[in-house]
């Protein structure tokens, strides 16, 4: 049992410093190209900022929605942006993962001692997702108290945010396994996750909360952890908890099903 | 008249293939439905919550029903529409422009053509699907056939002006390097000047001053107000506007072009 722990232990180990190693080699790579980089960088926080006016107006306008007002809505789009941001700009490959599916492109990935599936998702960094990332922790510094707890769980709940939407990319991207080609799906699945979690949570209700926690789960991925990160709550902790893990779980699973439809392409990838 | 007969025929058969191109793949198309139903489904809640809180259950004139087709009708102009400024900015910073130059077309007007087919195909199956769905919970706004012809003009003037700041924003790739940035940019300068969530009697007085000389209004507000509150003074303000906006771009595009190709260097090859 403890020889397991710690080969378990080793195993994220090594996986944390090739992700790390990854990373930090597509900033570097992203560097080479500095006035692309800020820009789209700095492009990507106009926008976010843009997205969030259109609420403050519509705050002033209308008041609260059911409690939920303008500082709520930057709660959630301080998790919307951050996992966003997060995700992308490590895992850069994750919205891609169904055209690599589908065209044959783990080949390449399998070739290496490396676990494929992480390979295939680091090797690539989006570089407005910094943008995002950027947006998020302006919005935190400026709009939130600077306590110990909202630093910490600022912190654990972008970790939880953003495997519940690395898990949703991986699921939405192993439908290739079955379908073939499928960028319309895939990109009208992701437009509804990013939607979904960046609108007011306090208007959700009946089969429409069902279905923005359970079948596209953009609800436990932003709703609550911007409701922890102003209160904070046991029952809401724990449910982000266990379903990020389990939800991440289960798509490993499904993607590992998938796996054995996989056919191999003929395509020869040259990385420079 | 012959040559403009011949001329427009040219970009009409791009049209036709791009229609083509699009009921090649009939799956695809349905599942693009999926997020124009769920965005209109959330947008409704919101409104739902608001109305509920609105004593007069009227809303700047927009009843509940109204204000959730106004949603849908925005979304569904802004999502039958494919962006193109990532497409002709790749097309202008790999150096591709240069077919063009060889091709009996103009490049902008080749585009025109492919969008313009690839938008009918996507507009026409979004709003049979939209309408089936949103009829059986919302009534459908009082139309008429003059009220139907009304509505098909202003959005056929807002995708054709929608195409031409696309194009002029593309265009700007013989200078930046970089035009993703600005789809972001010009995207979100479209969901609050064109109106998309919220109508823009919603902004602040002198916002919406301000937004009334500007384009975008007639790409999304106006064509959704046409249809669910039908005005007849509008309607003819509203096409005058966008044919005078339209008329601007078209000048516009070919004045950047005509500056832009310049910098094209060819090599040969």
């Amino acid at each position: 049992m403890l020889k397991e722990s710690k080969k378990l232990i080793s195993t994220v180990a090594k996986n944390f410093d090739f992700v790390l190693f990854y990373t930090k080699y597509n900033l570097a790579s992203a560097m080479e190209f500095r006035f692309n980089f800020f820009s789209q960088v700095f492009f990507m926080i106009i926008n976010d900022t843009m997205f969030l006016l259109l609420w403050y107006f519509f705050f002033e306008h209308f008041g609260k929605l059911n409690g939920f007002g303008f500082q709520e809505m930057i709660a959630i789009w301080i998790f919307a942006a951050g996992s966003f941001g997060w995700v992308n700009a490590i895992f850069g490959n994750a919205n891609n993962l169904g055209k690599i599916i589908s065209n044959g492109g783990l080949d390449f990935y399998f070739t290496f001692p490396k676990n494929h599936l992480l390979h295939a998702l680091v090797s690539k960094t989006d570089l407005s997702a910094w943008g995002d990332l950027i947006f998020a922790l302006l919005a935190f510094v400026l709009f939130f108290p600077l306590t110990l707890y909202s630093c910490v769980w600022l912190i654990v709940g972008w970790f939880f945010s953003s495997l519940i939407l690395l898990s949703f990319y991986i699921l939405v991207g192993s439908l290739s396994f079955w379908l073939g080609r499928n960028e319309v799906l895939h990109n009208n699945l992701m437009h509804a996750f990013i939607a979904f979690s960046s609108n007011p949570s306090s208007v959700v209700q009946g089969f429409l909360k069902f279905f923005i926690f359970f079948v596209i789960p953009a609800g436990f991925a932003t709703f609550l952890p911007a409701e922890l990160l102003q209160t904070f709550a046991l029952d809401k902790f724990i449910y982000v908890v266990i379903f990020s893990i389990i939800f991440f779980i289960i798509t490993i699973f499904i993607y590992n099903r998938g796996l054995k439809k996989y056919s191999s392409g003929n395509l020869i990838n040259i990385r420079s | 008249m012959n040559k403009i007969y011949r001329k427009l025929n040219k970009y009409f058969s791009i049209f036709k293939v791009s229609v083509m191109d699009r009921l090649a793949y009939p799956l695809e198309l349905l599942y693009s439905n999926i997020f124009i139903l769920l965005i209109t489904l959330v947008m409704s809640g919101v409104w739902r919550v608001v109305y509920a809180n609105q004593p007069d259950k009227i809303i700047s004139g927009f009843s509940l029903a109204g204000m959730i087709w106004y949603v849908f009708m925005t979304e569904l102009i802004l999502t039958s529409n494919p962006s193109i400024i990532g497409e002709i900015g790749e097309e202008i910073k790999s150096g591709n422009v240069a077919y063009a130059l060889a091709k009996p077309y103009s490049f902008v007007g080749y585009y025109f053509g492919s969008i313009l087919g690839k938008t009918f195909i996507n507009f026409i199956t979004k709003l049979f699907v939209g309408v089936l769905v949103l009829i059986c919970f919302i009534k459908l706004p009082s139309l008429n056939l003059f009220i139907i012809f009304a509505v098909i003009i202003a959005i056929i003037l807002a995708l054709v002006l929608n195409f031409l700041v696309s194009a002029t924003c593309s265009l700007l790739a013989f200078w930046v390097e970089d035009v993703d940035s600005m789809r972001f940019i010009y995207q979100k300068i479209l969901f609050i000047g064109g109106g998309l969530l919220f109508p823009l009697d919603v902004y602040p007085i002198f916002l919406q001053k301000i937004l009334h000389y500007l384009p975008f209004e007639g790409i999304l507000y106006g064509p959704a107000r046409t249809f669910v509150n039908f005005d007849l003074a509008y309607w003819q303000a509203l096409v005058l506007r966008q044919t005078i906006w339209i008329f601007i771009f078209i000048v516009l595009i070919k004045i950047v072009y005509a500056q832009g190709i310049k910098k094209v260097n060819i090599n040969g090859g």
